[in-house]
């Protein structure tokens, strides 16, 4: 099927349904379902034959037509289409993964009172998403990326009537003492919903800075003859020839300047990718349904920002790269270890999800020449299958339980439902990087693509200590993802069941989703991805597609001699390996051994003991959550928002009180002229004379 | 083509309606049913020209109309219509339409429909004038109908809100009365002869029957082989042929013919001082006043929290749009070259107004307050694009007008329907709306999305070619870059209110009698919501109306600045 023709199913199929079912979801909900997971299932197989297509002709195919244009400049902002093997790949994988949701969720959500606007909200987010991946240049990838903002929003507000935490009587009466841990004590949706959307704006600041400055900067480049700016193009046409050199803005003129406008639109990737310190927003996402939760962390959303930053690759200085890896670094780091104390089901998911986001950065920033470009890339598609089955098997759990979502509360699950179990263990151990499942070959290319950056860095002889730490941070991410990842599952899955009442009853889902997870299992498996069952094998067929868009930028680190990479891919296989077997078996001591080891063990270990500060601190999220509250929402917006609200209102300004006193001042005037207008024919007489001679006495002094 | 006769329309029809409203007998009805159909035959003629203009893509005017009527003092009945006042008679009838459809006071009905319908003779005829006795007038009538609307009509507080209107707006159209008044007089008697752009001339040139070339009514004029100065031949013009053209312009107040006499202006010294800097500055301010910006801005939530629910719609979706009207035809052709020179301050100014009023905006417990400094932020692009005179930036400036009028005559018209159903203002008064009125919030959250310029809506191209005309230019380059944290600060006040009211659980039991939205209230608010996504999805419409007087504007002010500089 022609590529483009393939791109526009995928992206006006869905965008019909919506439309179609804002208006109708009240009335028809029951069959809205249908229509859009049958959409979504023609789209998926469009853009499949669509990817086939192009990747056998190898080329790039792109349309556009105009959308926005200034008279007198030249610049001709487009909409349209743009096609490599990258996005072809990835509008495939939204589309299917979009469509597997969508199953899924027929089943989860079959009793729910907003069933048809799931699927109308879901069926947005796919479009937006979808025109994100197909941007032929950077205002379109920021109008679809705020429309997967927007598509966001209505996702995880979906239960907007829901009361928030702090003012549901009967859920304070019985919650937790480690509630702070808990994702359901924080916010309720529509809070969630709002700071997912006014977080991402911060990010879209600088993306739309960034825009600007480009815009600006290519526009006035001398070989910008009319056009598109933005487009992919042009704009990387313009700084390949150096059009950042000619100009200067605050001072920043040349490299410098390319690297704050490659800045400025990371941090938009930034904000929807949830990378530090813009990652708030995405465990209080959770609070949306369990499946939108597994779109929006698997091939929308927060897959957008690592999309953005693949994409601008071309634009990204060294600078800029060594900016993003360490923003990936202190992001996965972050994330992992408030993952490792978290008691909620979905949250241990959601850092989980951050954490592997930030590999992703790591990986992007390491550079295109130590092999972080393919390795990043491909942790991109990896991590959005096996992140949609885990969230997919939260749901079934979660559902399985009447919505209980607390750790401490499962246990014994996998003799309830072995199939979710096995899946599930089969996401777990991708997500681990066991060797033969799929994350242990685009992780350990992402760290090995750090650790060629510090080799790169010292056969330059400009290695310092500072430059080791990205990858330090991300072999301890490592260690710690085996650690929380097999408690999860163990807590859940493992032993008896803790709560008897609730695990009784547990059952696997019905068929079409039991599939929908064994689908996305078999794809985290690594032969799928690779062609071959042996571990080192790095040619994948992935990597190699994607690595034609951008022309030797390779999994491998090209900036290397090949005795040398091989040495450090097999380095980083043995250190992630040992880590892997602390983690897993940390995890297994405590909370599979030691609980079958007496009744007593097992309720002191469940209890992380409050008093330790270590905990506190994590299971207060670094308190950076609290911090943005004392600093932003309750100082900058509420007090700073009343302050100068005040300040306007009270007439401090000396000219609202002018005004305010001329309007007496009128009055004033009225009665002096009154006065003089007593009614009086003596005083007319008077004021008249008085007036004749002081004109008289005037004329003759000035005379 | 339409005969510019139809530009009278505009002023006839709603005079005509405000004559029968008054003439009537006191029915509601009646009254209201003049109002409407008065505001949809201005609809119709509207778009009749929008399409005319949109078709045309041209810079210059498409109808215009010129009969001198004072010919000693140089006074003219001169009106026109270019993209840029065919998208404000548009965006005027379309508030006009919202405005006269929901519900209106129920006491003094004859007054209040004549009153209303007045104000938009005053309003229309601004947009038309091209001669600033005219606009002047204009300008003035409008004043008078909104200052008894909001005296008569309005809340508990009415009189000192009018009053405070009514004193802001005048003080600032006094410097533009004195600012006119100046201008004329330094025009000498005997005419001052100015060269004028060949391609300003093409864009604006009639025919003559002798086959000589016209623009604005004056001859052009090109030296001929013994050094003076003699008539053109159009075919000449057209194929820019003469390198040198001129006019020669006698004292009058026609706005066309100030604006050619734009490097006069800019090397003029009355007493000593430089005559532009002082003028551009007393103009600034009597726009700024409308627009409403930073520090002149505290007449406006004054006077919104205080009018009914139409007169804000009014104010908000139309009045504000003049201030920035005013800049565009008249203080920056005038003006370009101080103008530039200002360019920090006036971006500067637009970026206060955008922080300021969002954050205002933020602390507001009053439902109607907190749109009005949502106003004021978001008619701060306006001021920004402006101040950066580029293609991009006066589009933008433009295109926000438009944009702005639909996003706050919908919030306003919505503010309106929770007012008559719950009787009060507060903001923390409701909750959980969105379960017992769905309509509602769903019109309340896309109000609210134009008005965070989510792209794909008409408040997102407003703001983008605003940024983008900022970041064009030097000296309002830093200015841009501040001015986009007004895309988080609106997301925040906008979607925090929208929280507040619409989700969470049902807050006051007693609204859970609220009906959804009437049928009347669906009429008003629907051609805005359509409109709203119409110019966002497809900005093409409208940006072929605007852009080219925009770019038209730009290159204007960029010439005169080479010329004066230059010299």
């Amino acid at each position: 099927m022609n590529p483009i023709l393939s791109a526009l199913i995928g992206l006006f199929l869905p965008l019909a349904v919506s439309v179609f079912g804002t208006f109708t979801w009240r009335k028809w909900g029951k069959a809205l379902d249908l229509l859009s997971v049958g959409a979504l299932l023609v789209g998926a197989i469009a853009t499949c034959l669509g990817a086939i297509e192009l990747g056998q002709s190898g080329a790039s195919v792109s349309t556009s037509v105009p959308w926005l244009w200034f008279e007198g400049t030249g610049i001709v902002f487009s909409l349209g289409i743009h096609l490599d093997a990258l996005g072809a790949m990835m509008l495939f994988v939204v589309q299917a993964l979009g469509f597997l949701v969508l199953v899924f969720s027929r089943w989860y959500l079959h009793d729910d009172r907003f069933y048809g606007k799931f699927f109308a909200s879901f069926s947005f987010f796919v479009f937006a998403m979808s025109g994100v991946v197909v941007a032929p240049g950077l205002l379109q990838a920021f109008i679809c990326w705020e429309l997967v903002g927007l598509g966001s929003y209505f996702l995880i507000g979906y239960w907007h009537d829901k009361p928030e935490a702090s003012q549901d009587p009967e859920y304070q009466a019985n919650k937790p003492f480690y509630a702070t841990g808990l994702i359901e004590s924080k916010l309720s949706p529509s809070s969630a919903q709002f700071k997912a959307f006014l977080v991402n704006r911060i990010g879209d600041f600088g993306f739309l800075s960034g825009l600007a400055l480009c815009a600006w900067v290519v526009s006035t480049w001398s070989g910008f003859h009319g056009g598109d700016p933005l487009s992919w193009s042009t704009l990387f046409g313009a700084v390949a020839a150096g059009a950042f050199g000619k100009v200067t803005f605050l001072g920043f003129s040349g490299a410098a300047l390319l690297t704050l406008a490659g800045l400025l639109v990371f941090l938009g990737a930034m904000g929807k990718s949830a990378q530090f310190p813009l990652h708030v927003w995405l465990p209080d996402a959770m609070q949306g349904p369990t499946t939108a939760s597994a779109i929006i962390h698997a091939a929308t959303m927060v897959a957008a920002g690592v999309f953005l930053t693949a994409r601008i690759y071309p634009m990204l200085t060294p600078e800029a790269l060594v900016a993003i890896q360490w923003v990936g670094a202190i992001t996965a780091f972050v994330a992992v270890t408030i993952a490792c104390v978290q008691w909620d089901f979905k949250a241990v998911l959601a850092y989980s999800t951050i954490s592997q986001l930030g590999y992703m950065m790591l990986g992007l920033g390491s550079g295109a020449e130590a092999g972080g470009y393919g390795a990043g890339v491909s942790h991109l598609f990896t991590h959005a299958i096996f992140k949609c089955m885990l969230f997919l098997g939260a749901a079934a759990v979660i559902h399985a339980l009447h919505g209980i979502q607390d750790l401490n509360r499962m246990g014994g699950l996998a003799k309830k439902m072995p199939l979710t179990a096995l899946a599930t263990g089969i996401g777990t151990l991708a997500i681990l990087g066991v060797p033969g499942f799929s994350a242990f070959w685009s992780k350990d290319a992402i760290l090995a693509a750090a650790s060629a950056k510090v080799s790169i860095a010292s056969v330059n002889g400009d290695c310092t200590f500072g430059a080791l730490i990205p990858w330090i941070l991300g072999l301890g991410t490592a260690g710690l993802t085996a650690f929380y990842m097999s408690r999860q599952w163990l807590l859940a899955f493992w032993g008896k069941g803790r709560d008897a009442h609730a695990v009784d009853h547990a059952h696997d889902p019905d068929k079409p989703s039991v599939i929908v997870l064994l689908v996305l299992a078999l794809f985290s498996i690594q032969a799928v991805w690779t062609g071959s069952l042996n571990p080192a094998s790095e040619h994948s067929w992935l990597s190699g597609l994607l690595a034609t868009p951008l022309g030797g930028l390779h999994a491998t680190a090209v900036g290397l001699p090949e005795e040398l990479s091989r040495v450090i891919h097999i380095q980083t296989m043995v250190a992630t390996l040992v880590l892997l077997v602390f983690g897993v078996g940390a995890a297994w001591f405590l909370y599979a051994f030691l609980p079958s080891q007496g009744e007593r063990t097992a309720q002191w270990l469940r209890r992380d003991p409050p008093t330790n500060l270590v905990w506190q601190w994590l299971a207060n999220l670094w308190f950076i959550d609290k911090a943005y509250d004392w600093l932003f929402v309750e100082g900058l917006g509420r007090r700073g928002g009343k302050a100068v609200a005040q300040a306007d209102l009270s007439k401090c300004f000396s000219l609202d009180r002018t005004i305010d006193e001329a309007a007496g001042l009128t009055g004033w005037a009225g009665r002096f002229a009154n006065f003089f207008q007593s009614g009086r024919s003596g005083a007319y007489a008077g004021w008249t004379l008085l007036a004749v001679f002081g004109a008289l006495a005037i004329v003759l002094l000035y005379k | 083509m339409i005969d510019a006769t139809i530009l009278s329309v505009f002023l006839i029809l709603p005079l005509v309606g405000a004559i029968l409203a008054w003439i009537l007998p006191e029915r509601p009805n009646a009254q209201k049913t003049i109002s409407v159909s008065v505001s949809i035959g201005l609809l119709a003629a509207s778009i009749l020209l929008l399409i005319q203009s949109v078709l045309a893509q041209k810079a210059g005017f498409l109808l215009r109309e010129r009969i001198p009527l004072l010919s000693d003092w140089g006074i003219a009945w001169h009106v026109g219509v270019d993209g840029l006042s065919i998208a404000m008679l548009f965006l005027s009838a379309l508030v006009q339409f919202a405005a006269s459809v929901v519900a209106a006071p129920k006491e003094r009905v004859r007054a209040y429909h004549s009153l209303v319908q007045l104000l938009f003779v005053g309003v229309n005829g601004t947009f038309l004038a091209l001669d600033m006795v005219f606009f002047y007038t204009f300008w003035e009538i409008m004043l008078i109908p909104m200052f008894f609307l909001i005296a008569i009509w309005g809340g508990d507080d009415r009189k000192r809100a009018a009053v405070k209107f009514f004193l802001y707006t005048m003080a600032g159209s006094m410097g533009m009365l004195l600012v006119i008044l100046v201008l004329h007089y330094k025009i000498p008697a005997e005419g001052v002869t100015v060269g004028v752009r060949t391609a300003e001339v093409q864009e604006q040139m009639t025919v003559e029957r002798d086959g000589t070339a016209q623009i604005y009514d004056l001859a052009i004029l090109s030296p001929d082989a013994g050094g003076k100065l003699a008539p053109v031949q159009a075919s000449e013009i057209v194929k820019g042929s003469k390198s040198s053209l001129s006019v020669k312009i006698l004292p009058n107040f026609d706005l066309l013919h100030w604006k050619l006499l734009a490097p006069y202006w800019a090397n003029l010294r009355v007493w000593g001082f430089a005559l532009a800097p002082l003028a551009l500055g007393l103009l600034f301010i009597a726009f700024a006043v409308k627009v409403p910006v930073f520090p002149l801005h505290l007449w406006l939530p004054h006077a919104h929290v205080q009018a009914p629910t139409a007169i804000s719609v009014v104010l908000a979706g139309i009045l504000l749009k003049l201030g920035v009207y005013g800049l565009i035809r008249v203080a920056w052709p005038i003006f370009p070259v101080a103008a530039l020179d200002g360019a920090t301050m006036f971006a500067w100014i637009g970026v206060i107004s955008i922080v300021w009023g969002a954050m205002a905006a933020l602390g507001q417990s009053d439902f109607k307050r907190l749109v009005a400094y949502s106003s004021i932020s978001h008619m701060g692009f306006c001021v920004l694009g402006l101040a950066s005179a580029t293609s991009q930036g006066i589009s933008g400036a433009a295109y926000q007008c438009v944009s702005h009028g639909l996003s706050a005559s919908l919030l306003f018209l919505l503010v309106g329907c929770l007012y008559d159903r719950a009787h009060h203002r507060r903001v923390d008064g409701f909750g959980g709306l969105a379960q017992i009125m769905p309509t509602f919030s769903a019109f309340f959250l896309f109000a609210a999305m134009v008005g965070v310029g989510l792209p794909g809506l008409a408040g997102f191209v407003g703001e983008l070619s605003s940024l983008l005309g900022a970041w064009s230019n030097a000296a309002t380059r830093v200015a841009g870059w501040v001015a986009a944290s007004g895309v988080v600060l609106s997301a925040a006040y906008l979607l925090w209110t929208v929280k507040r009211v619409l989700y969470g659980p049902l807050r006051h039991s007693e609204q859970r009698a609220f009906s959804d939205l009437t049928i009347t209230e669906w009429a008003a608010l629907s051609p805005l919501a359509v409109l709203s996504i119409l110019f966002g999805v497809w900005p093409g419409i409208l940006q072929s109306a605007l852009g080219p007087v925009s770019a038209s504007l730009a290159s204007h002010m960029a010439w005169v600045a080479g010329l004066v500089r230059g010299s």
